[in-house]
């Protein structure tokens, strides 16, 4: 069962392509990560998937309503993160508890309020004025208040220091496996990432690099550092290389393929190495391989 | 549903709520004191006579007071909205997007008229110590177009305000001032009657405009 | 609903814009039309027509400045008292100064006075105080279901005074409420004559007060006197009380004392959108009828009979270059100023003919050429293409305010 269906996706803004037949699912229970450069269409994607943007052509399903046209039931299972924790920060943290919990019967601030009292803000003390770090956490306590099914958080990480990143972080992995709930993230830091995802889904300009678990993104997706013989010796983009790095005579190369598929590969190009070895990658170091550095 | 909606949006305009209220007193006060005033000077007869016969009105500086009434309304409650992005929000609510936008705007309204008609209010019971049936009815008619223009001006405003693309917050600005100058055009006490009923039906209908930046900023306009 | 929301600002970005847009037109194009005058002159018996520094007859005569004084001893006295030429008499008549300035006044209607917030409140003056001035009275009087007054100091209806002045009013016949209340309503007056007032039933009455004590009076009128608006007048030569105008297109003079309606040789005159001035001196009146584009001099004698008629006509507004210009751009304009009404409207005013048609077609081109560009449904923009055929410039900047987003983006062409 999936808790989100995107069916070809294809969105222009003017007339600059977005990206075209973008279809992807997110199963329930699972915590899938869309992570991408900046404007490479994570935003489009989040607010499509919010109903803020028409998209050109195809549709995006949650929980079988097209997310235009959300009921207002289905949106009570939604939980929505705004980039950067925007909240209705002319309220105090009991101003908008209470605002927020008219919506919701199931209503439950306990969680929210257990989140606030680690807070150093005084009871009058409007969210304009909190830190980004305290207002990611009101942000993501009248989240967990709402008890929602299905999480959307749109770049949750910008703007927080590394200490709230991990606390957000593990926080969020914990309550989502223990709840059973489907969490969309975004973001385009990568560090910390893979302590919360089960998928991951990079997003390159126009196109999707990769939509699988991350484990196995991790395991298949490597890199191998190659010493050459000779530095002016070209190696081109083709066959199975999927990124090629090339610093004079040292060589980075991303591949999906085993060593013995790449070493084949090198000697029917008639590419000479002094040195080659595989190196182990984070998820942050894969990204950067997939996508190239710049 | 509608209770959380109008506690939100109490907060973000009580503040100008109250202060419009208190300017509109004090124009209140300020207006009877120099009736009372020139009554014991220019005698009572003599006054009558200016505001029937020479087109003097005494409650001149309650012209603009509907205008900035209905703009700073509009303002304290839209424009936070605007800031981020904030609408994003309140669409997000388990309540249709129409819907909520629709309650919100009621909302406002609903204080502003409820401001305006306060002062209304008082200004024909001061006015009923003063002057006889008449005066009031005349002041009131030459009143008029300035407390439906405030209400149009709230109603324009939150259009303005909600568009998400700058340069057609610009071209409604200026049909919007275009429009709002019909209201306070300077004429003759009581000139405005014949044209009260379709100023009032636009101003009325224009209360659901705002839905239509509403749609655009749904549709992903920016 | 959302559809209709954005159709509704499109009709108010047409009315703002064929109010602001014409409105700047004028001021910057209009040109100030001709304004042809005439005087009737006691010397020649004969008009003399007056237009910028010309002075002619009706024939075609040029006058000289020093004619031109002389032909009109009653206007010029003071300046050929001065030059020593004023005759000592003219057609067996004393030239006495009591006398010409006696006789001589002024009257002008607008149809303005008829398109008026008229108020509802009026001072009954005391009209044989046996003081030279007037005096304020100190309460206004109304005439609903009976008559009122309102003592201003205290704001309070004076009973007993209303009860005399309603009480005489009912011995006449008077049918409450009142219609037209017609006066003098200032103490800057020769003399107070009170007011002319029509009851329920179109009856006319004269109401005044006199020692203290109400005087009513019925006028007697003819049948079918249908009266849409009485002036009451303060002339020093105390020949008549007031002009009376009803709606069969006449134009009487309610005489001094004896209540006689004289009417006036006009015919054919509506006073919603026809202006007149009548001046009397001491052997004539002239009366002007004006309208848009012309005017109609009638000269009268002291028995009212004509004695000379002469008019004339110049382009109106659409007939002038400006005019032209504006009629063959803009299909219609809307004012909310009309010079024939004080009141505030929505005045439609179509362009004569149908020159703004090309216009029209050339707006209705660019906005079907700005929705192909766009790559819009030419289909779902039928509507905004109709408006914009029929009200031109106006609707094609309405519709471009207010775009219609409700089509989707048509994305370019693949190769």
């Amino acid at each position: 069962m999936y808790a989100i269906e995107c069916r070809n996706l294809t969105h222009y803004y003017g007339r600059k392509l977005v990206y075209e037949n973008l279809s992807f699912n997110v199963e329930e229970g699972k915590i899938l990560g869309l992570l991408g450069k900046n404007g490479t269409g994570k935003s489009t994607t989040i607010n499509i998937l919010n109903g803020f943007l028409q998209p050109y052509s195809g549709e995006c399903l949650i929980y079988g309503e097209n997310s235009q046209l959300l009921s207002p039931e289905t949106k009570k299972r939604i939980g929505f993160l705004i980039e950067g924790h925007v909240q209705y920060s002319f309220m105090n943290i009991h101003q908008i508890e209470r605002f927020y919990s008219g919506f919701y019967p199931d209503w439950n601030n306990a969680p929210y309020w257990e989140l606030m009292s680690k807070l150093k803000v005084t009871p009058k003390q409007k969210i304009s004025t909190m830190s980004c770090g305290q207002r990611s956490q009101v942000a993501l306590g009248l989240i967990l208040a709402q008890n929602p099914d299905l999480l959307i958080l749109d770049d949750f990480s910008m703007g927080l220091d590394p200490g709230y990143r991990r606390l957000f972080i593990d926080y969020m992995r914990e309550y989502a496996k223990a709840e059973h709930k489907t969490v969309f993230v975004t973001s385009h830091i990568i560090q910390d990432m893979e302590r919360l995802i089960d998928d991951v889904m990079i997003m390159d300009y126009n196109k999707i690099l990769a939509q699988q678990p991350v484990e196995q993104f991790m395991n298949t997706f490597r890199q191998f550092n190659i010493t050459l013989e000779s530095p002016g010796q070209e190696v081109l983009l083709d066959g199975i290389a999927v990124n090629i790095e090339k610093v004079k005579d040292k060589l980075e190369f991303y591949t999906y393929s085993t060593e013995q598929e790449v070493k084949a590969y090198l000697s029917a190009k008639g590419v000479g190495y002094t040195s080659f070895e595989e190196k182990k990658m984070s998820l942050e170091d894969a990204f950067i391989g997939l996508t190239r550095k710049y | 549903m509608f209770k959380s909606i109008a506690y939100k949006e109490w907060i973000k305009i009580r503040l100008v709520v109250w202060v419009a209220l208190g300017l509109g007193l004090m124009a209140l006060i300020n207006i009877f004191l120099k009736v009372r005033h020139d009554i014991l000077f220019v005698d009572a007869a003599n006054y009558w006579y200016s505001f029937l016969f020479r087109g003097f009105t005494y409650f001149g500086i309650l012209k603009f007071f509907p205008f900035v009434a209905g703009l700073a309304i509009a303002i304290a409650q839209y424009f936070p909205e605007t800031v981020n992005k904030r609408i994003k929000l309140t669409f997000h609510l388990p309540v249709s997007e129409n819907g909520v936008l629709i309650s919100m705007h009621l909302f406002g309204a609903l204080v502003l008229i409820g401001v305006l008609l306060t002062i209304l209010g008082l200004f024909t019971a001061g006015s009923a110590i003063f002057f006889p049936g008449e005066i009031i009815r005349a002041s009131l008619l030459t009143m008029m177009p300035w407390f439906l223009g405030g209400l149009a001006t709230y109603f324009l405003v939150a259009l303005i305000l909600l568009e998400p693309m700058w340069i057609f917050r610009g071209l409604y600005t200026a049909v919007a001032a275009g429009f709002i100058t019909i209201f306070l055009a300077s004429a003759p006490i009581g000139s405005f009657r014949p044209v009260l009923l379709p100023l009032g039906l636009i101003t009325l209908l224009l209360a659901g405009v705002v839905l239509f930046s509403g749609y655009r900023f749904r549709k992903g306009e920016m | 609903m959302i559809k209709f929301s954005r159709y509704l600002l499109v009709a108010v970005g047409i009315l703002v814009a064929s109010i602001v847009i014409p409105s700047l037109y004028w001021t910057i194009f209009e040109k100030v039309p001709r304004s042809p005058n005439t005087f009737f002159s006691c010397v020649t018996d004969d008009f003399v027509v007056v237009e910028g520094s010309s002075r002619k007859s009706p024939e075609g005569k040029e006058y000289t400045n020093e004619e031109y004084e002389k032909i009109l001893p009653l206007m010029f006295y003071r300046q050929l008292i001065a030059d020593g030429t004023m005759p000592d008499s003219l057609k067996g008549v004393k030239l006495e100064m009591p006398a010409i300035s006696r006789a001589s006044s002024f009257y002008r209607y607008t149809p303005k006075k008829i398109d008026t917030p008229v108020p509802s409140l009026w001072p009954m003056f005391e009209s044989q105080s046996g003081k030279v001035n007037l005096v304020m009275p100190e309460d206004y009087f109304r005439i609903g279901k009976r008559m009122e007054f309102i003592v201003a100091r205290t704001n309070r209806i004076n009973e007993e005074k209303s009860v005399l002045f309603t009480d005489a009013m009912t011995a006449e016949g008077f049918a409450f409420p009142a219609g037209i209340v017609a006066g003098l309503p200032t103490t800057r007056k020769s003399c107070d004559e009170g007011y002319f007032v029509t009851d329920s039933n179109g009856s006319l009455f004269h109401i005044k007060m006199v020692k203290g004590q109400p005087y009513v009076a019925r006028i007697e009128t003819p049948e079918d006197f249908d009266i849409v608006y009485i002036e009451a007048v303060d002339i020093r030569s105390k020949e008549f009380y007031c002009y009376i105008f009803t709606a069969n297109q006449g134009i009487y003079l309610l005489m001094d004392e004896v209540y006689d309606l004289q009417r006036l040789p006009v015919d054919g005159f509506n006073p919603a959108i026809h202006s007149m001035r009548v001046s009397a001196d001491l052997f004539n009146k002239s009366i002007h009828v004006y309208g848009e584009n012309w005017y109609e001099a009638i000269a009268v004698d002291d028995r009212y009979e004509v004695v000379g008629t002469h008019g004339d006509r110049w382009e109106n507004l659409y007939e002038r270059s400006e005019g032209k210009m504006f009629a063959s751009i803009f299909p219609f304009e809307i004012r909310t100023k009309d010079d024939n009404s004080a009141h505030v409207r929505f005045y439609f005013l179509p362009s004569p003919g149908y020159r703004w048609v090309i216009v029209n077609l050339v707006a209705l081109a660019i906005a079907f050429l700005m929705i192909r560009k766009r790559g819009w449904p030419v289909r779902s923009n039928i509507p905004d293409l109709v408006i914009t055929g029929l009200t031109g410039i106006y609707g094609l900047i309405a519709t471009q305010f207010f775009p219609n987003k409700f089509n989707k983006f048509k994305p370019p062409v693949k190769k």
